[in-house]
């Protein structure tokens, strides 16, 4: 099983964006789960969103969870959520920041000998997409860091999951998506 | 004609979308309804369809919940084919009219996205609502997650439309666990999923103008009781067939079955939880990996709470020696719901089980695996000794020092 | 299609011109509730789709095994007979849309009828509701200012003086002491294509009221007085003269309000009786015929003036 943890604002798109990974990874035949803490949270709000992905169906319904990775999408965050809560030794850190890797340990200490990984997924959809929707973006430097799917058949897949859209957005959102991974470092 | 929608065979939605499809696949005549967290985007669902011609019935947006089912009752006695959603508040603003639609035997499909009931407000899920509505003379069948949420529909109108039932009938998810959990659904194609349930053919329709019916009457001490008791009697005797028959139909269809009491390890299982809703699959979780350190542990949900399959969970727990009973809403006074029906159901049976309750999640309070693991640890050590070892009430996962009651 | 307006001659031929609500019912003797119901439905001959809320007309005429009812009829609560004929019009929009009604040539009328309790009060949500939403029916009020049904309790259309078992009249007491509620002003500012106000009595105008409503498209409210023998406490062959008092001292004045905007008024008494008269034609009001009281028939005829005036300016300024 691997879990992901999101920290976001609400807003930010975590729910979507764990809503769009979750469709994808189910088109390869895997069974997914996404799911987010909501409360009467309004936007702006520190919150949270989860992914599952098994090859067994899940039946596991707890919100508890020790995650394989750690997705910050807003750059505060890391000072003021529990982000590291239930870390596993091995767990990995992707993290939204105008910063360097290192300028962001030095900032945050409990980052400290983890596998922290940095990008800026603020700045990337404000330049391709035009809104602070740091979610796409996070999912293209997720793509790069776990190898989970080739670059093409994400692609590929985010468009349908984002059809919805107009087509300047999805042309917009590939882009960011693109970018992240090209610049998660 | 509405527009057909073309779905990949297994769509990525929440319980909220699955049971949205459902509606609008079994081409629903009149939605009535009014929003409330965490049920709403069944309704905004519903909606976009209807903008979008993928339904071409009525869709009709009230005044509250109350209106909503007062709009549906008028509806179904008109003669069609009618379902709602609703939660927590708005289901305690509706229970005046849940009796009025059992009572007037109309074949209504109520969504309830299962949610605490205030004070304190709370939006997040436990049962409190679908205990509620227990005694409310409607079919209730619980959904554990998406798929079920999704499938449960086509079965309940099957049922509820089926002229010797003629009773509403509420699918239950739980509020955010299911409904907002996107997981992997199989979908039935438009046509598939509207034939499995079939034309609505009506009875007793008020929109028959060539035969005028009187709905709602009056009766007292002379007629009550007579119309109460063939309600009872078509609960306790018709429905269940009709329901295992619906299952049996849906699973030649989807290959995909459903019991009325549904089952884990319980074969060989020396002792048991019981629970309903989400709960149910993770305590299978929890099974599965106690089984693997030797542990005899199974674990029982209940699929149809209203009618309460009685003998099915005789027969299930017979040779269980410690069965822990699993409450997602505060029994107020007494012994959670499952504690008092389980006792009853095996009363005048050979059990010597020893029963204990333990009242959970209330408010959305998380039921990790390693609450279930404890629960078990506390089974074992009552079956060991033949008798409770722990107070017969329980709370779990409560903050502060562990409250327990009679 | 439109339906067409069905001609009526004269009284006989009225009260006889159709049976679709039996006289066999549990009202009592000399109730208006009946004559009410018996003038709305036999000034069509359209198919009906009837609703009530709970009340005396729905208690009395649903008795199982029996029903008063020759034309499809619900009742569900005290407070949502609007609902219930909105959710079966709903129903009728969606079968027609996909072609399933049993006889697609015939255009039932909806109508709702309720308590002044069930209408002033306790029903207000859900008739808001229908009218901000547009369902094409009609709701009637069957106003007799009081919870009659349940023994004479007070509702707010209960007027000012009235003794009602709620609002007693005692030695510190005058009985009720706020003024009915005006309803009518309320559901045109819905913006409801018709609403008017009726009296059984006047049987011509108010069958002319009920025709207009059937042919408007869109929710209509008739407010309908409803003498009531028992709670008003006059003998039961007293009916019609109290009605006609009340529209003759203008303490209930006939009008109707077109579009939210267009107010007519459609009786004006040749003799306008004292308002004394009909109050004191009532035991509810009793006590009011005292020395410490009588001040209250004053101001009364003050109001009852006041009204008038403002209905007649208002229709002259056509707001
Ligand atoms: C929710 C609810 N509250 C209270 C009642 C009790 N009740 C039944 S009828 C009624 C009064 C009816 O008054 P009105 O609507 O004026 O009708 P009338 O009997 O005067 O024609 C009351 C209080 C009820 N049936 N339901
Ligand atoms: S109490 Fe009044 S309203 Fe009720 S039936 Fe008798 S006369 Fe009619
Ligand atoms: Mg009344």
């Amino acid at each position: 099983m691997l879990e992901i943890r999101w920290h976001s604002r609400a807003g930010q798109g975590a729910v979507t964006g764990a809503k769009g990974l979750a469709d994808v990874v189910s088109t390869t035949g895997k069974h997914v789960q996404a799911f987010a803490f909501y409360g009467s949270a309004k936007r702006g709000a520190a919150m949270t969103a989860y992914n599952r992905v098994d090859d067994q169906v899940i039946m596991n319904h707890e919100k508890f969870m020790a995650p394989d990775y750690v997705l910050v999408i807003d750059p505060a965050l890391v000072y003021v959520a529990d982000f590291t809560a239930f870390e596993k030794p091995d767990t990995v850190y992707i993290i939204t920041t105008h910063m360097s890797t290192e300028e962001l340990i030095a900032s945050q200490p409990k980052l400290q000998g983890k596998k922290v990984y940095t990008v800026d997924c603020i700045k990337i959809s404000q330049e391709t997409i035009g809104k602070a929707i740091p979610n796409t973006p996070m999912l293209g430097a997720l793509m790069k860091v776990s190898g989970m799917y080739e670059m093409d058949f994400f692609k590929e897949n985010m468009i349908r999951v984002l059809k919805k859209l107009p087509q300047k957005i999805i042309d917009a959102n590939m882009i960011a998506i693109q970018r992240a991974y090209d610049e998660v470092k | 004609m509405a527009d057909t929608m073309e779905l990949r065979d297994i769509e990525v939605w929440d319980g909220n979308m699955a049971a949205s499809h459902a509606l609008r696949q079994v081409q629903v005549d009149v939605v009535a309804a009014y929003p409330i967290t965490p049920s709403t985007p069944i309704v905004e669902n519903y909606a976009g369809f209807a903008a979008n011609a993928y339904v071409d019935g009525e869709f009709v947006m009230t005044e509250s919940e109350h209106g909503a089912m007062s709009c549906c009752i008028g509806a179904s006695a008109a003669g069609g084919r009618v379902a709602t959603a609703t939660s927590s508040q708005g289901f305690a603003l509706m229970v005046e009219t849940l009796y009025s639609a059992s009572g007037m035997r109309l074949p209504i499909i109520l969504n309830v996205v299962n949610r605490a009931i205030g004070a304190p407000l709370n939006v997040n899920g436990d049962h409190s609502d679908m205990y509620m509505g227990r005694d409310s003379g409607w079919i209730q069948l619980d959904a554990y997650n998406p798929q079920h949420a999704y499938d449960l529909n086509f079965i309940a109108f099957k049922v509820a439309e089926d002229h010797d039932v003629r009773l509403p009938a509420m699918v239950h998810q739980d509020g955010f666990m299911t409904s907002h959990t996107a997981q992997g659904v199989h979908t039935m194609t438009d046509e598939q999923g509207f034939n499995f349930v079939g034309e609505f053919k009506p009875m007793n329709d008020m929109l028959d103008l060539d035969h005028p019916v009187t709905h709602g009457v009056q009766t007292e001490e002379d007629w009550h009781f007579e119309h109460k008791a063939r309600q009872q009697h078509a609960l306790m005797t018709a429905v269940i067939p009709k329901i295992e028959a619906a299952f049996d139909a849906f699973e030649a269809l989807t290959g995909r079955r459903y019991n009325l009491v549904e089952t884990h390890q319980m074969d060989d299982a020396e002792m048991a939880v019981i629970c309903m809703g989400t709960s149910v699959e993770t305590a299978m979780e929890v099974v599965n990996e106690l089984r693997a350190n030797g542990i005899k542990a199974g674990v029982v949900g209940i699929r149809v709470f209203r009618p309460w399959p009685m003998e099915q969970l005789a027969a299930v727990l017979k040779d269980v020696k410690a069965i822990g009973t699993l409450d997602r809403s505060s029994p107020h006074g007494t012994m959670g719901m499952l504690f008092n029906e389980i006792s009853g159901s095996l009363f005048n049976t050979d059990t010597k089980a020893v029963l204990t309750n333990y009242i959970y999640g209330l408010g959305g309070r998380d039921l990790t695996k390693a609450h279930l693991v404890g629960i078990f640890n506390d089974l074992k050590a009552n079956m060991d000794a033949g008798k409770p070892t722990t107070p017969l009430q329980q709370y779990i996962g409560l903050r502060g020092p562990k409250l327990s009651f009679f | 299609m439109m339906s067409e307006i069905k001609k009526i001659k004269n009284l006989k031929e009225f009260s006889t011109s159709a049976d679709r609500f039996e006289g066999a019912n549990l009202l009592c003797p000399g109730c208006a509730h009946s004559i009410i119901v018996r003038e709305v439905l036999n000034a069509t001959n359209d198919d009906l789709i009837l609703a009530a809320s709970t009340g005396c007309l729905e208690v009395c005429t649903a008795v199982y095994p029996y029903t008063s009812w020759d034309a499809s009829w619900i009742h569900i609560g005290f407070e949502n007979g609007s609902s219930a004929v909105a959710g079966a019009e709903a129903m009728y929009k969606a079968l027609k849309t996909k072609g399933r009604l049993k006889q697609p040539e015939r255009t039932p009328k909806f109508v709702a009828f309720g308590g002044d309790g069930a209408t002033y009060d306790i029903g207000f949500q859900w008739i808001s509701g229908c009218f901000e939403r547009g369902h094409n029916m009609m709701y009637v009020c069957l106003d007799n200012e009081v919870y009659a049904n349940t023994g004479g309790q007070r509702s707010s259309s209960t007027p000012i003086g009235a003794s009602a078992t709620t609002t007693p009249a005692g030695s510190i007491s005058y009985g009720e002491k706020k003024n009915k509620k005006d309803m009518m002003a309320i559901m045109a500012a819905h913006g409801a294509p018709y609403v008017a106000q009726v009296s059984p009595s006047k049987w011509k105008d108010m069958v002319a009221k009920i025709q207009k409503g059937f042919a408007a498209e869109g929710p209509v409210f008739i407010n309908a007085i409803s003498a009531c023998t028992t709670e008003w406490k006059f003998a039961p062959e007293d009916t019609i003269a109290i009605t006609d008092l009340a529209t003759d001292s203008l303490v209930f004045p006939l009008y109707e309000i077109i579009n939210g905007t267009e107010l007519n008024i459609t009786y004006r008494p040749k003799n306008i009786v004292p308002v004394r008269d009909y109050l004191g034609a009532q035991g509810r009001f009793k006590h009011l015929f005292t020395k410490q009281y009588e001040y209250l028939i004053d101001e009364w005829q003050t109001r009852v003036d006041l009204k008038w005036e403002q209905l007649q300016r208002r229709e002259e300024a056509r707001v």
